[in-house]
């Protein structure tokens, strides 16, 4: 029951925006406010439910084969806790830039929301898609919302690529329907052992491609920087940081459900492609001047990672990849929201303009220092933690040429990143570069902000420190065991 | 020109015929089947006496797979949404007048009886084909056809956007309302016939449950929907034209 209120309740609050505004023509801050309270609690209870006691709820009534079922289990309780989190944060920065004016930029974040947690939460194959749909068209108008040509042009690329991707998913879904006439996650998990060779070789290629455009690993990623970095501060904190990693989740459950069992080489394709997403976007962030580009292609090498973890397909992999989801959630939301006002206060994005910044805003730039040394990977930090145990399970799979690639990744990631706190730390003169003399703006009230931030940044310290403790590691190897376990999941949807 | 773009040419038709092949070969594998199975030979055989409608491909969409059709509805709505966010720093200031007086009187005999297709189309959703996303398109073309005819004013008049915009999220809500009592009634979001709404008399107007009412929402949603992105985007191209007057060609 709890289930299907996460989607409801953030489709219902989207669909009173418009009502609201007609009553009243600017909403109240508090309003909005409480409605994304609900919404989140909507979802962490849901994430309770699912982490407590595996639930399926058949919408309707109606039996898995025949209906629609949600199902939640520890995976997608983990990625509920990322998203309400992560979305929750950016929902605080959006009220403290933009207040309540702009109500339709509202009514989209609550689909996203919905559609977001529909997506964690569906055991339909077709559900999935339309869930995908609503989460895409909301992304590529957050991205457009900024109305500068950057943002247009960047819209519009995402919407190319992102209905490219559909059209893959949709595909697969299409072919998959066609082999066995069924569209339930876990029905298919037992259909899809006995159709052709052929068949499932054209489902795999079509549902992995698919959802690795989504995903925006390397092959494919070049909507993700331009996306990333022309949206405004909240959107591209929330794009970077939660958006991908609702697609990080379907690729890993569609992809253990359907091919852990029957095509073993749809996961050393993830593996390739995750090598070549650190490489590549690390070489291509090192180029960067633009320091919002610069955290866009870091994010496509992170999700390099994650794709490593995930093409390990095993339960310590597949943990790994989620613990590093989740670091990666904080740690990106955190640079992009610091990089965003850092970079507004200055009135410019390139680095070398983003000078003495360390005299003026000694706390935010520390925070920064915390946060890129945590995704760079230094010992205290829950980065290190999280590629480390990547590194382990690609290890422990036997493929070790990741794990080098990793480690290589982390050296480049090193120079940019200490590249963009060099520049921080320098004083103001001295810059040989002609920029606009320097206006300071009218101050803002940043304090949301950077509670935000600095609680991220603890975080990071304390998530670096937890892996130590036995009882926190047991949970996250629980939910890398939920992911690989398709009998259960099976079992769980079916009642057998 | 030199010739690398012609080699990125045929580098990408041997892709795109492999991908073809590699799908072609996907379709070809699978054994022929006469016999209708799975979850499809259910809903032939039972959809009457589990849902007490009689377009079996409406009960799929309204019912078995309610919650789908509540996803790409809302699918539209989020379209809408962003359209006219995008279209809504145009300031409207004065549409075309219309096209001729013979055009208009044509198009005034026409509505009432477009706008009594549209209603059956909805209405009878659950008894013959057609249903909420057709009806609602039907709906769109009648205020589609009097922004075109009589110029966008006339149908901003008759059809003012706030009008539009509560017809749309009371469509959703609706909606969501219908899925909201079969959760109370502890039988499943969007339950029909076991959230207790009456499966009347099979065939009959009133039958089918939630059905009828969830195709008039979809109507709503729908007809509001395209309507008000339409007007969205007329609205800039009659301000255009203003513009142009405005620097004298006429």
């Amino acid at each position: 029951m709890t289930l299907v209120l996460a989607i409801m309740v953030p489709l219902l609050s989207a669909f009173l925006v418009p009502l609201f505004h007609l009553a009243r023509k600017t909403l109240s801050v508090g309003l909005i406010g409480i409605m994304g309270l609900a919404s989140i609690s909507a979802a962490l209870a849901a994430a309770h439910t699912g982490w407590y006691s595996p639930a399926v709820s058949l919408l309707g009534g109606w039996a898995p084969d025949i209906g629609i079922a949600l199902v939640g289990d520890r995976l997608s309780s983990a990625f509920l806790l990322m998203t309400a989190i992560g979305s929750g944060a950016a929902l605080a920065c959006a009220l403290e830039k933009f207040g309540g004016g702009p109500w339709r930029f509202y009514a989209l974040f609550f689909l996203m929301l919905g559609s977001m947690n529909g997506i964690l939460l569906t055991g339909d194959l077709f559900n999935l898609f339309v869930f995908y749909e609503i989460f895409s068209v909301a992304a590529y108008l957050m991205v457009a919302f900024s109305m500068s040509w950057q943002a247009l042009e960047a819209g519009l690329k995402y919407l190319v690529l992102g209905t490219i991707g559909a059209l893959f998913i949709l595909l697969g879904t299409a072919f998959t329907f066609m082999a066995t006439g069924v569209l339930n996650m876990a029905l298919l998990a037992e259909a899809l052992a006995s159709i052709p060779r052929e068949t499932l070789t054209a489902i795999s290629a079509c549902l992995v491609l698919g959802l690795t455009i989504k995903t925006g690993a390397f092959p494919v990623h070049f909507w993700l920087p331009d996306a990333h970095s022309s949206a405004q501060t909240a959107v591209s904190a929330l794009l970077s940081g939660v958006l991908i990693k609702v697609s990080i989740y379907a690729l890993m459950r569609v992809c253990y459900i359907f091919f852990l069992g029957t095509n073993g080489a749809v996961f050393l394709a993830i593996t390739v492609i995750g090598s070549f997403s650190v490489l590549g976007g690390h070489l291509m962030a090192l180029r960067q001047d633009d320091i919002k580009r610069l955290l866009a292609y870091s994010t496509v090498a992170q999700i390099g990672y994650i794709l490593i973890g995930i093409g390990c397909a095993s339960a310590a992999g597949a943990a790994a990849a989620v613990f590093h989801a989740f670091n990666h959630m904080l740690m990106k939301m955190g640079l992009f929201i610091t990089a965003g006002n850092l970079s507004e206060e200055k009135g410019t994005r390139e680095i070398c303009g983003l000078t003495g910044l360390w005299k003026s805003h000694p706390l935010w730039v520390s925070a920064f220092a915390v946060l890129s040394a945590s995704i760079v990977g230094i010992p205290p930090f829950n980065g290190f933690m999280s590629k480390w145990f990547i590194i382990l399970s690609s290890a422990g799979a036997g493929t070790v040429i990741p794990a080098l690639v990793i480690a290589a990744g982390t050296v480049i990631s090193a120079a940019y990143y200490l590249r963009v706190l060099s520049a921080f730390i320098s004083p103001d003169e001295g810059s040989s570069y002609d920029l606009p003399p320097y206006v300071p703006r009218k101050p803002r009230r940043r304090s949301v902000s950077f509670a935000i931030v600095g609680s991220f940044a603890l975080l990071c310290l304390v998530l670096g420190v937890m892996p130590f403790s036995p009882i926190f590691r047991e949970y996250f190897s629980s939910i890398g065991q939920t992911a690989v376990d398709v009998e259960a999941y099976v079992g769980l949807v079916t009642g057998r | 020109m030199s010739s690398k773009p012609y080699i990125f040419r045929i580098a990408s038709l041997i892709l795109c015929v492999s991908l073809g092949l590699m799908l072609f070969r996907g379709i070809a594998a699978l054994p022929v089947t006469e016999k209708v199975t799975g979850p499809a030979s259910h809903y032939l055989a039972r959809t009457a006496g589990e849902t007490g409608a009689r377009n079996v491909v409406g009960a799929i969409l309204f019912d078995y797979r309610a919650f789908d059709t509540l996803g790409e509805s809302t699918v539209i709505f989020t379209a809408v949404c962003g359209i006219a966010m995008l279209f809504s720093r145009r300031k409207f200031h004065r549409s075309s007048r219309g096209l001729s007086f013979i055009a208009k009187r044509g198009i005034g005999i026409m509505v009432p009886f477009l706008l009594m297709y549209a209603s059956v189309i909805i209405l009878f959703g659950h008894l013959s084909p057609g249903g909420g996303f057709q009806g609602g398109t039907i709906f769109a073309t009648v205020t589609v056809l009097l922004c075109v005819v009589f110029g966008s004013s006339f149908e901003s008049q008759y059809f003012p956007p706030r009008t539009k915009d509560i017809l749309e999220s009371g469509g959703a809500l609706l909606f969501s309302g219908i899925g909201l009592i079969g959760l109370a009634a502890g039988t499943g979001f969007l339950s029909n016939i076991a959230a207790g709404f009456p499966a009347g008399t099979f065939g009959s107007f009133l039958s089918a449950g939630s059905v009828p009412i969830l195709n008039v929402a979809v109507g709503m949603k729908v007809g509001a929907g395209l309507s008000t992105i339409f007007y969205s985007m007329i609205k800039m191209l009659d301000a255009g034209h203003d513009h142009r007057e405005g620097g004298g060609i006429e």
